[in-house]
């Protein structure tokens, strides 16, 4: 494979980060978004030469020790995708915002949130330590910076302690790099020796690099930073976090555990991080039936969401194929559709006056295109037919009976009623014909054209049901893993 | 060996502070003990020559820089500079930023 398109997907939300910091207005949206739709494109390109050569493995010596190990296989390029198309429709997003009013955005996004893409793209191709560490530090700059960009005090509060648990959990990452450093003695995954982590310092190592990533999911018990943060960021910000930045520690972990280490895995360590999701799966939802505020209610539920990813771990370590792809391809459905979600929530509320659940009461009838997007993206986080949502439970459910290990398909099964339980807070009051809940702009509650941000985020929601309907291309994709990474 | 069980020490009284501290100053403290102690880790894992030289800067440089947009957003959040932290309700007590809690489910 040439090097040449792996490059122009690296450098290319680069250098529009770098253009936008430079323009003003809506040059800067355009500019914005014409670099992460060609980026778009150059990721296809990727995939496609993946899916027809396999994966291919890149060394860049810089200088000294310093060396850029990027691995370009079939998991890079699925998560590449999911980066690129979920991250396309939430930049025409805020492009057809700044064309309503470009006053209302803030500084910053443009520049943060390329320069997030960037980083997102590199972490989801890196092959070692160094470079991984150095892109959850700009990943945790970035997300932190375009919370804090919200503008108000509660914003300002919510992004330090984000930082601030970026910062634990990046310091105790570097302290498990520096361990894994003096056991093996290289920090390039597919270098690690048979055996690292059946030692002590390794095992020491591998627990400490463990236990950073969780709290940069954040699984439950570690998730507190989480939901503020979320919650109170913009409307075109808040998707980049719950869709995208959630899933990197997540898969950072499957690289290092199971391509990188896949005999130092403890069955006991990885029963207890399948425990810790199911706490994930009931504490979010519970706590989701009780949110007051569509963002909240959300931003929960990725909570719950994330422990789900998590139910993949011991299924994983019982040797299930089915759960590598199950878990992954749960992590890349969730983005467009929890996404969608919250580009449909962001044009509610506004429509509404306010965030609170109460506001979509009726909404179906004034913004019926908001509210398909919503309940499509509903249906595929629950896990129905026809979207990938589905599909990518089934891959879980099959590795949990191939297993025998049949208390994960219950937790699974419960978990897919309780997000429709919860998300059916936010669908049923929208079909609400006796609302009469008074807006000064809309008094009679008419039906209102669709402006753009409606369609951009229905388009989004129906990419669930395109990937639920065609996943063969997905799952073959998730397959292509280079040999030498897998054991083989 | 001896290095690495001090900067284990200093990464675990940074850890306590971070945890116990109610002040974000007090938590940046920590985050910078926690952060000292895992370059220190970084500096002596093996003999000099063997040590990841670059990687230790490069590790170090970035680390600085994520604690100074720490120190910037704990200076927005209280006011400023020579300004008393300030409470959205206005009354007396501790601030957000020192109380620091979101309760669940509500922000």
């Amino acid at each position: 494979m040439s090097g040449t398109l792996l490059t122009v997907v690296v450098l290319l939300p680069v250098l529009g980060a770098l253009l936008t910091i430079w323009t003003g207005g809506r040059t800067r949206a355009v500019l914005g978004t014409s670099s992460a739709l060609v980026t778009l494109l150059a990721s296809i390109g990727l995939t496609v030469q993946v899916w027809e050569r396999g994966g291919s493995v890149f060394h860049l010596d810089l200088v000294g020790d310093l060396e850029v190990v990027l691995v370009a296989d079939g998991l890079a390029a699925a998560m590449l995708l999911m980066v690129t198309v979920t991250g396309s429709f939430v930049a025409v997003f805020a492009l057809v915002e700044d064309r309503r009013d470009v006053t209302g955005r803030a500084r910053g996004y443009w520049p943060l949130s390329l320069g997030l893409w960037a980083a997102l793209q590199v972490l989801f191709l890196g092959g070692d330590l160094l470079t991984l560490y150095l892109m959850f530090e700009a990943i945790g700059v970035a997300a932190v910076a375009l919370v804090a960009a919200g503008g108000d005090r509660r914003a300002n509060l919510a992004a330090t302690r984000y930082l601030y648990a970026e910062l634990v959990a990046t310091v105790t990452l570097l302290f498990g790099i520096a361990l894994t450093w003096q056991q093996a003695g290289t920090l390039v995954l597919a270098e690690l020796p048979a055996g690292f982590g059946t030692e002590p310092l390794g095992a020491a190592a591998l627990a400490l690099i463990t236990a950073g990533l969780l709290v940069k999911v954040p699984l439950v018990p570690v998730h507190l930073w989480l939901p503020a943060a979320h919650a109170l960021s913009a409307g075109a910000v808040s998707p980049l976090l719950s869709a995208l930045v959630v899933k990197t520690a997540f898969v950072v972990l499957l690289r290092i555990w199971y391509l990188g280490t896949p005999q130092a895995v403890p069955v006991e360590a990885a029963q207890l991080l399948g425990a810790l999701g199911v706490v994930a799966i009931l504490w979010g939802s519970m706590v989701a039936f009780r949110a007051t505020e569509v963002k909240v209610l959300i931003a929960y539920s990725t909570i719950a969401q994330l422990g789900v990813l998590f139910l993949a771990v011991p299924l994983l370590v019982a040797g299930q194929v089915d759960a590598w792809i199950g878990g992954l391809l749960h992590a890349i459905a969730h983005a467009p559709a929890k996404a969608a979600a919250l580009l449909a929530a962001a044009v509610l509320a506004e429509d509404a006056g306010h965030g609170a659940i109460e506001g979509l009461r009726g909404a179906a009838a004034r913004r019926p295109v908001a509210v398909f997007a919503l309940a499509v993206s509903a249906v595929s986080l629950v896990g129905l037919p026809p979207t990938v949502g589905f599909v990518a439970k089934w891959q879980l459910l099959l590795a949990g009976v191939a297993a025998g290990q049949w208390w994960w398909v219950a937790v699974l099964a419960v978990g897919s009623l309780l997000t429709a339980g919860y998300l059916m807070r936010l669908v049923k009051p929208t079909f609400d014909r006796d609302a009469e809940v008074s807006r000064p702009s809309d008094p009679g509650g008419t039906p209102r054209r669709a402006d753009g941000r409606d369609i951009v985020a229905l388009a989004l929601a129906l990419v669930t049901v395109l990937a639920g309907v065609r996943p063969g291309e997905l799952l073959r994709l998730l397959q292509l893993v280079p040999p030498h990474l897998a054991g083989g | 060996m001896i290095g690495l069980i001090v900067a284990a020490a200093i990464y675990l009284v940074g850890l306590t502070v971070t945890f116990a501290g109610r002040r974000p100053r007090g938590r940046l403290v920590g985050l910078g003990l926690m952060s000292g102690g895992a370059l220190l880790a970084l500096a002596t894992a093996g003999p000099w020559e063997l040590v990841p030289r670059y990687n230790l800067v490069v590790a170090g440089v970035t680390l600085l820089g994520m604690l100074a947009v720490g120190a910037w957003l704990t200076r927005r959040l209280n006011g400023g500079r020579g300004q008393p932290p300030r409470r959205t309700d206005g009354a007396a007590g501790p601030t957000d930023t020192e109380r620091g809690t979101i309760d669940e489910g509500r922000t």
